[in-house]
């Protein structure tokens, strides 16, 4: 009998096409908390049936091609960063593993702009901007195994995005494999009036109107200088009503990040940065020194009322900013809060005249049902900002431990809604906020079905993320 | 203008390799339960992930040091199958990922670890199988015939210095044991040869075969007795003796590197130096010589006492990239093995000089077609002896 994965071998050959469970066991999930208490409870999780690693545009279209005749699930998947489970191949089928696409095509110099293969891991694109002076801007936490296609398809932000943007904000063109199998390379400009930014389809659809395979990035010149500071307010309404005059005026540093007391006193304190009570402010400059210095003026007046604490704090912070992302999942493992410990992150934003409400709403929404609810204020813009949220807690058997964590992920969408927030600002929707999208986008995610029912005839292009 | 670093590795957004092996702290090597050799993989984004080589190589998600981690864990509960070995064997042991895990898992412990915890359930790596029922029936982890005769039986050592040749080098590299003969003679130590049928117990460790491996380093340890230092040619079994024979109890003599013994050499006198010539060669650090055992800096000396000048790769140093050889990988995945070493002979390649490095098994690797890899004790016998017949 022919079977899936013979087609495929056909399409693409041996060495593109594995079947075997390990390796489509290894695709099964993405780094979702969910789907790591899942298997921590011996569950077996929903895997692919095969596994298919294209080289080139070209194998991307013949799978497409193929899945579409004849409807076959396709999902993307390259470094399984996402924590959303928008990668996750839920509906079985085939998992797209674009980490062949790796590499740089092309980096114009003159125009500042480089185009990457959409699997190009996160520190080679980086690395690569690097090496003739630039600067992408983009370090999510997730920096080592998520890729610049998956950057975009998920719209993810870094921790330095407030003064670089967001992964959306960093496109310049894009390569698309759409379902059907056509390729969409959108024209390179700066900006443009012919028609609507239709590009912009694909930042966020994670992989469901179809496949990114090539990124052109806006870069930036690589900051000749950083320097960093630390402020402690008495509480976080404080520093949140400093981190919008500093955002009114126009600065753009690299950092800002307001930690609630808690946070301060639990993550911050647990490092060794013991400040005291209050909630910390971190900030750090960097760039043209001209520029960093009257941007570090502008932080420094508008902080005045706070207590200046030097740059030591941002330094701190710089040295361990990946620590927690790393520390927080041996929650799941069992290594800190007991062989049934839950943990997780939930990003919203707001605007800043919604933002303290919302903070207020949706702690008290999580409270009940887990024992830690900490938060920081950060990824900023001139209108608002992201509030990034830890959760944590210990819990009797994997039973609890999954109501409680159900329990509090829709406590904290429902607050967000109810308060005048959006219920993701980088990490995606994936599975794990499908359920409350069409809330976040009214008709337009109505307008959106449409669109994938244009693009995806037969519905095979990542079914089950974003609610669709 | 510009001061700040640039590349992803000085921004420490990798860890930083320790200055000298940490991994001399792991359990036992053929601990009874991988899981011991916890933590496991606390699933975090997954800062292994641009570290692996075989990963890299291979494109394969379920060979990346996070996924053999989850799957030594769930194989300790559900048992070990062919594939789920197979997966988890597919570590070259070169330790890159140790350095970017945060939580400290140590991945080439736990693989090999695995290899004996699958084998203990009766579960064996096919080239397992054949090891164990040529060491039954010979005593020796290799052919009989594939030893170099003139390493044969007779030169067991009694005291002294003795040169520690290792499998590798009589079965494949007999040159590099000839070289360090040559060089013995020549610095006027007197040493004797540990050859023969004689094994660390390493290779038989790579596989897997607990028994096998304290049978073959006690057997290896009663012919080195009296021996108060052993020169080793192959830096997995000067791993192997320095690092783990201790911990299944086993004393070992003072184990020294083939680097660490040219260096020592040429800086007391032993050796005379050669002044430079303008000769550039490219320096490949075996992983398990620099990031393991921590001898870094000892083989710039030497290539630079012996007048050469050295082209550095990209990754080097504590951050250097693996040949593929290590931990019995060829033997798990001969076309994965390749597709490694394909990798670090591309960035070799670019320096366009002669590739040098001290690791027999390495070397064997990264050789090409035209262009061998030699080892620092063939270019160090040619440099201050001159060339041989």
């Amino acid at each position: 009998m022919v079977t899936l994965a013979d087609d495929l071998r056909g399409l693409l050959g041996d060495f593109a096409v594995r079947d075997d469970p390990v390796e489509r066991r290894a695709k099964a999930r993405d780094c979702w908390p969910r789907l790591t208490m899942r298997e921590r409870a011996g569950e077996t999780l929903p895997m692919p049936d095969v596994v298919v690693r294209p080289l080139t545009t070209d194998e991307v279209v013949a799978v497409y091609c193929y899945a579409t005749e004849h409807r076959v699930p396709v999902t993307p998947y390259a470094g399984g960063s996402g924590v959303v489970g928008g990668a996750v191949a839920t509906s079985g089928g085939i998992c797209l593993d674009l980490s062949g696409l790796t590499g740089l095509v092309e980096l114009d110099p003159v125009s500042g702009t480089a185009t990457f293969r959409a699997g190009t891991p996160g520190p080679v694109a980086e690395d690569a901007a690097a090496a003739h002076g630039f600067t992408i801007g983009h370090f999510p936490s997730s920096i080592m195994c998520s890729t610049v296609g998956g950057w975009v398809a998920a719209r993810g932000a870094g921790q330095l995005s407030t003064r670089y943007g967001k992964a959306e904000d960093m496109v310049v063109a894009l390569e698309v494999v759409l379902p059907t199998g056509e390729v969409w390379r959108t024209r390179p400009a700066p900006r443009t009036a012919a028609g609507p930014d239709l590009w912009r389809l694909l930042a966020g659809a994670e992989g469901t109107l179809g496949t990114i395979t090539e990124v052109t990035l806006r870069l930036h010149a690589a900051p000749a200088e950083r320097r960093f500071g630390g402020w402690l307010f008495p509480d976080l309404r404080a520093g949140v009503e400093a981190l919008r005059l500093v955002m009114r005026t126009g600065a753009r540093p690299a950092v800002v990040r307001l930690y609630d007391e808690l946070d301060t006193s639990i993550v911050l304190g647990g490092q060794g940065l013991d400040v005291g009570p209050g909630a910390l402010l971190v900030a750090a400059v960097e760039g043209d020194p001209r520029l960093v210095a009257a941007e570090e003026e502008i932080i420094r007046e508008v902080c005045a009322s706070a207590q200046e604490l030097g740059p030591g704090p941002g330094e701190h912070w710089w040295s361990h900013r990946y620590a927690v992302s790393a520390n927080l999942p041996r929650v799941l493992a069992g290594q800190l809060l007991g062989p049934h410990g839950v943990a997780d992150t939930i990003e919203v934003s707001a605007l800043w005249s919604a933002l303290p409400g919302l903070y207020d709403a949706m702690k008290a929404s999580m409270a009940p049902h887990v024992a830690v609810v900490l938060a920081h204020v950060s990824h900023c813009y001139p209108e608002g900002a992201s509030i990034y949220w830890t959760i944590a807690t210990d819990a009797a058997d994997e039973a609890e431990a999954m109501r409680r964590y159900d329990a509090a992920w829709h406590a904290a969408m429902t607050a967000c809604l109810d308060h005048g927030g959006s219920i993701g600002h980088h990490h995606g929707v994936g599975v794990a906020r499908a359920p409350w999208l069409a809330a976040e986008l009214g008709t337009g995610h109505d307008v959106l079905r449409r669109v994938k029912a244009a693009l995806d005839p037969a519905g095979i292009a990542n079914p089950g993320k974003l609610g669709l | 203008m510009t001061g700040l670093p640039r590349t992803i590795a000085q921004r420490k957004l990798l860890p930083g390799p320790a200055e000298t092996t940490t991994h001399r702290d792991a359990l036992p090597p053929l601990a009874d339960d991988p899981l011991a050799l916890a933590p496991v993989c606390a699933s975090c984004p997954k800062l292994c992930a641009p570290t692996c080589p075989v990963q890299g190589a291979t494109g394969r998600e379920s060979v990346a040091p996070w996924r053999i981690s989850a799957v030594v864990r769930d194989s300790a509960r559900d048992g070990w199958r062919p594939e789920t070995l197979h997966a988890a064997a597919s570590c070259t042991g070169c330790g890159a990922c140790t350095h970017a895990c945060l939580p400290g898992v140590r991945l080439p412990e736990q693989s090999r670890a695995a290899r004996a915890a699958a084998a203990a359930e009766g579960v064996l790596l096919p080239a397992a199988a054949t090891m164990r029922d040529r060491i039954t029936t010979t005593g020796s982890p290799r052919p009989a015939d594939a030893y170099a005769d003139e390493f044969a039986a007779g030169a067991v050592p009694t005291a002294g210095t003795a040169l520690f040749f290792g499998c590798t080098v009589q079965t494949h590299r007999a040159e590099v044991g000839r070289a360090a003969k040559a060089l013995a003679d020549a610095a006027g130590e007197t040493v004797r040869c540990a050859a023969g049928e004689i094994c660390c117990g390493a290779a038989a460790a790579d596989l897997g075969l607990a028994d096998e491996t304290v049978a073959l380093a006690e057997s290896c340890a009663d012919q080195l007795a009296g021996v108060e230092q052993v020169v080793v040619l192959s830096p997995g079994c000067a791993r192997m003796m320095r690092d783990y024979w201790p911990r299944l109890g086993i004393a070992a003599p003072r184990v020294v590197t083939s680097v660490e013994w040219l260096d020592t050499l040429l800086a007391g006198g032993g050796l005379q130096p050669r002044e430079p010539d303008g000769v550039a060669v490219a320096w490949h650090d075996p992983c398990t010589l620099a990031r393991l055992l921590g001898v870094v800096d000892a083989p710039r000396r030497v290539l630079a006492a012996l007048g050469l000048a050295v082209r550095e790769p990209a990754a080097t140093g504590l951050h250097t990239r693996c040949s593929g050889g290590g931990q019995a990988y060829p033997a798990v995945d001969a076309t994965g093995a390749a597709a490694v070493a394909e990798r670090r002979r591309a960035e070799l390649a670019v320096l366009a000089s002669p590739v040098v490095s001290a690791c027999p098994q390495a070397e064997r690797m990264l050789s090409g077609d035209a262009e061998p890899v030699r080892d620092i004790l063939e270019v160090a016998a040619e440099r201050l002896l001159g060339p041989r017949e």
